[in-house]
């Protein structure tokens, strides 16, 4: 495998320094920036000069505080503090709009199936109970019948048949 | 918290520069992690993690301020030092002034927020372009870009300082 070898000018070498002492730079512009500083002693100079920034920084904001009781004392207030609306937040969660609506339209359909559901028997029930007795009604008196009201007392011999006149 | 706690308090004074706004701003992070760490990824790290909270959370108090001029109060309750307002020698404050690097401490306020967190988490927290990207929520390019500035501004301004009669302010960084 063939290196990239760079030919390295003092304004690309001032261009990356940065990205150099930050160790951004791959290997082969890594080495043409060291050999250009080991030869160029204004980019010495330049690249001296990034160092000694890099330090005043870190010596400005490089001091290391200890974390204040105070803010520990606030999370944990603040976490406890959120255990009983805790609940709150979640029946709140759960109302909300985009919950509430396919929430909704599901409660719907199931009171639609069950009212369908009972309205399909009650329907069934009134529509047997009517044939029946319109039955029962044309054919009473007629002797060859006699064997069907028979069958129709013996069945609805319940409340049901009260207002129904036996012949 | 006992872990990080005081990486992520540091971060968060280094980007306010302020004890007050860091405690809320630590504080406020910590609320948020405990509340989201389901949302936390296994295998990446939690600190580049908390400091991407802390990242989001102090540019949401900025653009919250924006326009508000707030001005730190005294921590120690005593006169504080104005700027280019430094003209007496006094050997005790010129050894506290030269621990504190204020030229560099006023050339890092100088430069925009975007600006300061890249330079911290580059300089300081010695995090890798990819890392600040995925912290800060940008492009390599961009990290590079703001981090150049950043140094240059930097440079000058500790220059200007630097000069006699420029800046007005020690000469020490």
């Amino acid at each position: 495998m063939q290196r990239q070898t760079y030919i390295m000018t003092c304004d690309l070498c001032r261009e990356l320094l940065t990205d150099y002492i930050h160790g951004e730079l791959d290997a082969a512009r890594d080495a043409a920036i060291h050999g250009h500083i080991q030869s160029c002693v204004d980019c010495r100079n330049e690249w001296q000069a990034e160092v000694e920034l890099t330090e005043s920084i870190r010596s400005a904001m490089g001091e290391e505080r200890e974390l204040p009781m105070a803010v520990v004392v606030g999370v944990r207030h603040a976490m406890r503090g959120q255990a009983a609306p805790g609940m709150l937040e979640k029946l709140r969660a759960a109302l909300r709009p985009a919950i509430l609506g396919p929430a909704a339209a599901a409660v719907l359909l199931v009171i639609g199936i069950v009212r369908y559901d009972q309205a399909q028997h009650a329907t069934s029930a009134l529509s047997s109970s009517y044939f029946v007795r319109q039955h029962v009604a044309q054919t009473i008196g007629s002797p060859s019948n006699d064997r069907a009201w028979d069958a129709y007392l013996l069945t609805s011999a319940n409340a049901n048949t009260a207002d129904v006149v036996s012949p | 918290m006992a872990k990080f706690g005081r990486q992520t308090y540091n971060y968060a004074y280094r980007l306010t520069s302020n004890e007050a706004d860091a405690r809320d701003l630590a504080q406020d992070a910590f609320i948020r992690v405990f509340r989201a760490w389901q949302s936390f990824r296994p295998g990446t790290s939690f600190l580049a993690w908390i400091y991407r909270i802390v990242t989001n959370l102090h540019r949401d108090e900025l653009r919250r301020r924006k326009g508000i001029f707030t001005q730190p109060l005294p921590e120690d309750n005593q006169p504080q030092e104005t700027p280019h307002a430094v003209t007496v020698h006094d050997p005790i404050t010129a050894m506290h002034e030269q621990q504190l690097s204020p030229a560099m401490d006023r050339a890092l306020r100088g430069l925009t927020p975007e600006q300061r967190t890249v330079v911290i988490l580059a300089d300081v927290e010695d995090y890798s372009y990819q890392e600040i990207a995925q912290t800060v929520g940008c492009s390599i390019g961009t990290v590079r870009s703001r981090l150049h500035r950043a140094r240059s501004q930097l440079r000058r301004l500790v220059q200007r300082e630097r000069t006699p009669g420029v800046g007005g302010g020690a000469a020490s960084i």
